[in-house]
């Protein structure tokens, strides 16, 4: 009984002094780390080089001031990893990137490849895959010199805008990592990014969807478009649309949405794509003096529905003359038809002959607090 | 104290749970596009078929393991290499259990600890606690899948109800499950049932497994196996899916909580399957010890003898398991699969061994 | 329970019957030269003094068996008893039993040791008895019999000690008790050797086999009450003379997270006590383990935010997590060791001074992270949900197997600890029964058969 014991106990100490002596060396603490939070990446100056910023977050020492420290690093190299490397003697603690959670690329980036980029941040181990990326406008490094006043901790605000847990923004789609290496490489759907400018200092503004062809930008959406488009991608997008009727101007709130298709090949006509936009809304606005009677709501009702279909059929129709498939269509296609190996080629000679039809439903069901 | 029958479903659960980690997971989206589907199809026929023979068979030796079982009814020099072949079959399914979750962990969670010290962890905890008496292993066992089974099933939940989950890639995947199926995936997916198997040992303290609803089991694996293969084609893309090295962990990654203190659900992932993997890994490796323990000639109850012999037989597995540690990340995945494919085998051959033994038996006895 | 079936008439030999193994049982026949009379009465819940001023030394006096039996049956109080039960019933809730010819008379000598029952101390509770067990072995076993009037549970005593001569009292509820478990337990007390036993707790060490155990195998309790539901469940006492504490054995693991004021509570507040419990203990156990996990190798778990939070509070301290983590939680069991010492007018003054004093100090000389100390905190406190010292102590201890092993592998090196005790919790044994297991599972499995068997 007492040999087991001290035998048992023997293992023990022998397997933790071996741990011991193995990973005492790496052992790193909290506050030897700096945490990078956001990376961007940018065309060096010489053909075929990055230049890759990292923007860090220093913890504070006392956490009741409000007061921000961040620092920016950059560094110019071929390879992003090497760029890496070298700033790591740029700072005196270990560079950890556990924690970033944004990719800024550069609108030079993107327009010409992003793959390089995406395959390194989806293979690296200490990368998250919920790491959101983004298109920079003009650059990454200014958008991540982004300051915001309201911050406290670095590039919180970047964090939350991006991923869409702060401002619920109809024009912001946030894209994690993984959704964009899922539509780099699938069969009939194409990537976006949103893209992030900076049009004055510590501000930034993110209301617009750049469209890839799978490795770079083929179309920017406007923001009104990138609203259209967040309401197809997405159910209960909250924002406002405008009715007209007259010379009066409706605003409603879209309380919940929802969008739905369906792709109809009749074999003796044309094919057409059929969307179907549901929308409850409340009335916000309200530019004549008039009251709102139910009579009214019903008209606003059309006249949004109206309007809606009109935007909804010019966007969907620019998409299609760009010849790329951002929503999703040709994957839809594919699920629906068991001949697995024509299916595509099929969808291909398709998708230039579609039509469009779109069929909102606009329901306003209160005036707001006042008639 | 005998056991009662839950604790089969304990043992299959694990199993089913457990398949998940690494390599069924990875056969199956090899072969998605050329008949994954059918096969887990037909895994799941055959996986329940092999459920019920077997249970039906080892019920006529209630409180006997495999190795008293051979000895009854089988001539020595055909039991004993029949049984040292098993015991490096279960020796190699724990051991690989271990090495692909030293990789995930060095992947995943801890980059900088070094790999040695992590396997050495590891193995403290899985030789100690695999000389435990096979009773509270399965007491033990409970208990894990009680605290692992919420989380997991958190983990599912959480990522099918996810919106940036892409049905139409699943839908576009089922629009391929007209192929005949195929022999790989078959093997990798059959193994979600292949829990039972622990039973060789385990039977020791079974006496009349009474097994209800055998549908059930059968209904959790097709589940299990779904799920499995599924949902990371609705994160990573009917095509995107085939880069991913541990698919299941990546997939977890892409998961986020919004409200909690952890915001990332690979970590809990991680616990709940590090978790269950330590114990499924003690488990087989108490199945492949005293598999071992019973070709040594008798230590005539001495307690002590007994131990010497088993610190010796986990040293060499202990020691093994620190050898095959020099593998890179394919010979891994090759050994996995090789295994997988052996184990099918040998679960087909012990399940007729064990008919023929009971024939033997009941002839010698009329 | 087998008098009580056949509805006997009462007789000297059938309430015997039922009694044997009683150890307390007083049985002595009375004899002057007209005749005799038979006298039994249970010791422990009887008083001595009022049997023998009240019922032998009138006997005596007297020398008339018939005439003493009607004055005995006179007597304001007494009972003349024909039934079986109601005798046996009788002469557990304090009567002594006077026999002459075939006529029994319960004479009313039942003993209440309220004046000498101290309160609880170390386990007590809002609401419910406050009674605690003392030091004398008479009091104790009237304090259970009183809470546990039935004929089933016994009394068997024994001596333990060369020196010490402890008298042992062994009781056990005869229809409930496992005989496997009581017979493991009357060899362990036979081959025990020692000179001195003086604590209850001195004997629970000698009575569990395994020498390097964390968690103790039996509770070691001063409420009679829990004694007595302990009985009600089956399971076994010892009662020490000169110890204010009982042993009560098999004791699993769960067993240790039941208060008694559950019982009282209304359903659904006794359960959330009993989950506040398990939080308690894995937020002690694993709370100074995440810390260093998430501190110093996996920073990456927790969300930025308290990733910055901790290693700004950390910034100025000069020493590794654990270091700190170590030095901090040693500090505490210095003040919880010492507050358990000091008299209890200081006892206060220390927990202030060290608890806020100090920590506030730590933290603004920047030794310690503000993080730490919340933390500290609550692992303390956390700690001493558990109602049962023993328990509560290893969990103490505990915590820091997992302190160390989070130190060298960080979360890795917690979830190995986690699944090393579960399954050394499971390989627990006490007194043959499993210490450890999903035993709700258990009882859903048989109360669904029990419906199923209704129907």
């Amino acid at each position: 009984m007492r040999g087991r014991v001290v035998r048992a106990m023997l293992l023990i100490l022998l397997s933790t002094v071996m741990a011991m002596l193995i990973s005492g060396c790496n052992y790193k603490d909290i506050d030897r780390r700096i945490f990078v939070v956001a990376i961007g990446i940018d065309p060096g100056k010489a053909e075929g080089t990055f230049k890759v910023s990292l923007k860090l977050a220093i913890p504070q020492g006392d956490v009741t001031k409000i007061d921000e420290k961040m620092q920016i690093l950059t560094e110019e190299s071929e390879s992003i990893s090497e760029a890496l490397r070298r700033m790591k003697s740029k700072v005196e603690k270990e560079l950890d990137y556990v924690h970033c959670k944004s990719v800024v690329l550069g609108e030079k980036i993107a327009a010409k490849d992003i793959r390089h980029v995406v395959d390194w941040a989806v293979r690296r181990r200490d990368i998250q895959l919920i790491i959101n990326f983004a298109v920079g406008r003009p650059g990454a490094l200014e958008v991540l010199q982004v300051k915001p006043p309201s911050e406290r901790i670095p590039s919180n605000s970047l964090i939350l805008a991006m991923s869409g847990q702060g401002t619920e923004s109809p024009f912001i789609s946030s894209v994690y990592s993984y959704q964009l290496m899922r539509s780099i490489y699938e069969k009939g759907i194409d990537p976006i990014l949103p893209i992030i400018e900076v049009p004055e200092e510590n501000q930034f503004l993110i209301d617009k969807i750049a469209l890839l062809d799978k490795n770079k930008i083929k179309l920017v959406l406007t923001p009104d478009e990138t609203r259209l488009f967040n309401l197809l991608s997405r159910s209960d997008l909250q924002t406002n649309f405008p009715a007209h009727i007259g010379n009066g101007m409706y605003q409603y709130y879209t309380e919940s949405s929802s969008s739905s298709y369906r792709i109809v090949n009749p074999p003796d006509g044309e094919p057409y794509i059929r969307y179907t936009i549901k929308i409850r809304a409340i009335l916000e606005e309200n530019s004549t003096e008039e009251m709102i009677t139910h009579q009214m709501l019903k008209k606003i009702n059309e006249a949004g529905a109206a309007e809606l279909r009109e935007a909804v059929t010019a966007l969907l129709v620019k998409i299609q003359d760009s010849g790329m498939d951002p929503l999703g269509w040709g994957l839809r296609y594919g699920s629906r038809h068991w001949n697995n190996a024509t299916e595509m080629s099929d969808w291909e000679n398709l998708y230039p002959q579609l039509k469009f039809q779109v069929k909102a439903d606009v329901d306003v069901k209160y005036s707001g607090m006042i008639k | 104290m005998m056991a009662k029958s839950r604790y089969f479903y304990c043992l299959f659960l694990m199993n089913s749970l457990i398949n998940i980690i690494n390599f069924t997971p990875r056969e199956l989206l090899d072969t998605r596009f050329d008949g994954a589907q059918s096969s887990i199809l037909v895994a799941v026929v055959t996986g329940t078929l092999f459920i019920y023979l077997f249970t039906k068979v080892i019920n006529k030796f209630p409180g006997k393991g495999l190795p008293e079982i051979f000895a009854s009814a089988l001539p020595r020099l055909l039991a004993s290499p029949l049984i040292l072949i098993y015991a490096v079959l279960w020796y190699f399914a724990g051991a690989l259990i271990l090495l692909s979750f030293v990789d995930i962990t060095l992947r995943f969670v801890s980059p900088d600890t070094h790999p040695t010290a992590v396997l050495l962890g590891f193995l403290a905890v899985v030789c100690l606690c695999s000389r435990i008496d096979p009773l509270s292993l399965l007491y033990g066992l409970e208990v894990t899948l009680g605290i692992t089974l919420p989380l997991i099933l958190y983990t599912t939940v959480k990522a099918v109800v996810n919106p940036n989950f892409s049905w139409d890639a699943v839908l576009q995947m089922m629009t391929y499950s007209l192929h005949p199926p195929d022999m790989n995936s078959i093997a990798a997916a059959t193994f979600t049932f292949s829990g039972y198997i622990n039973m060789a040992i385990f039977n020791r303290v079974f006496h009349g497994l009474k097994l209800k609803h055998v549908w059930i089991l059968s209904l959790e694996g097709l589940l299990v196996l779904l799920v499995t293969f599924y949902v990371p084609i609705g994160y990573h893309g009917t095509v995107g899916v085939e880069r991913h090295v541990y698919t299941w962990f990546t997939t977890a990654d892409s998961i986020r909580i919004e409200a909690f203190l952890v915001e990332r659900m690979l970590y809990i992932f991680y616990f709940a399957y590090s978790t269950l993997a330590l114990v499924s890994a003690i488990i087989q490796w108490h199945v492949g010890k005293e598999l071992f323990l019973s070709q040594l000639p008798s230590t005539g109850g001495k307690p002590k003898a007994k131990l010497r012999r088993e610190v010796v037989i986990l040293g060499i597995f202990a020691g093994g398991t620190l050898f095959l540690m020099r593998m890179d990340q394919y010979n891994l995945n090759m050994l996995g699969v090789f295994l997988l494919h052996v184990r099918w085998y040998g679960e087909l051959l012990l399940i007729l061994l064990l008919f023929w033994c009971y024939w033997i038996i009941r002839r010698r006895r009329a | 329970m087998s008098g009580q079936e056949h509805k006997q008439e009462a007789s000297l030999n059938g309430i015997r019957g039922q009694l044997s193994g009683f150890g307390d049982l007083e049985d002595k026949s009375l004899t002057v030269p007209a005749g005799q009379v038979s006298l039994l009465y249970i010791k422990s819940v009887t008083d001595g003094q009022a049997i023998s001023r009240n019922i032998i030394a009138p006997f005596y006096e007297m020398g008339n068996p018939a005439g003493y039996y009607s004055y005995i049956a006179d007597y304001p109080g007494s009972e003349v008893v024909t039934e079986g039960p109601r005798a046996v019933e009788l002469l557990l809730s304090g009567y002594a039993c006077i026999g002459w010819q075939d006529k029994l008379c319960f004479f009313d000598v039942l003993r209440a040791e309220a004046s000498s029952v101290k309160e609880t101390v170390t386990e007590s509770i809002s609401q419910g008895p406050s009674d605690a067990l003392g030091e004398n072995l008479a009091v104790n076993l009237n304090l259970i019999r009183r809470r546990y009037q039935s004929a089933a549970l016994k009394m068997e005593f024994t001596v333990i000690g060369n020196m010490s001569k402890t008298k042992a009292a062994i009781l056990y509820d005869e229809d409930r008790v496992n005989p496997e478990v009581l017979a493991e337990l009357k060899e362990k007390l036979d081959s025990l050797k020692l000179d001195i036993l003086q604590a209850a707790g001195e004997l629970e060490k000698y009575i569990s086999s395994d020498k390097l155990r964390i968690f103790p195998k039996t509770i070691v309790t001063e409420r009679p009450d829990r004694v007595v539901f302990n009985l009600a469940e089956g399971k076994v006492a010892i009662l020490l003379d000169t110890t204010g504490y009982a042993i009560v054995l098999p004791s699993i693991f769960n067993d240790f997270f039941i208060a008694m004021d559950d019982k009282i509570q209304l359903p659904f507040v006794g359960r959330f006590l009993k989950l506040l419990r398990i939080l308690g203990v894995a937020m002690t156990l694993w709370l100074p383990a995440l810390y260093i996990a998430f501190t110093s190798y996996n920073p990456e778990i927790v969300r930025v935010q308290i990733a910055l939070l901790i290693g700004g509070s950390r910034a100025t301290v000069p020493y590794p997590s654990f270091v700190e983590v170590i030095l901090m939680m040693i500090m505490m069991e210095f003040l919880t060791e010492a507050s358990l010492r000091l008299p209890r007018a200081i006892g206060p003054t220390a927990t202030t001074v060290g608890g806020l004093i100090l920590g506030q100090a730590a933290t603004a000389a920047g030794l310690i992270g503000n993080i730490m100390i919340i933390l500290v905190s609550v692992v303390a406190i956390s700690n001493f949900l558990v109602p049962l010292n023993m328990m509560s102590f290893s969990i103490r201890v505990l915590k820091y197997f997992f302190v160390i092993a989070a130190a060298f592998l960080g979360l890795i090196g917690v979830v190995i600890c986690l699944v090393g005790f579960t399954l050394y919790l499971c390989s627990q044994r006490s007194f043959g029964q499993p210490y450890f297991k999903l035993f709700f599972l258990d009882t859903i499995g048989t109360s669904l058969k029990k419906k199923g068997g209704g129907q």
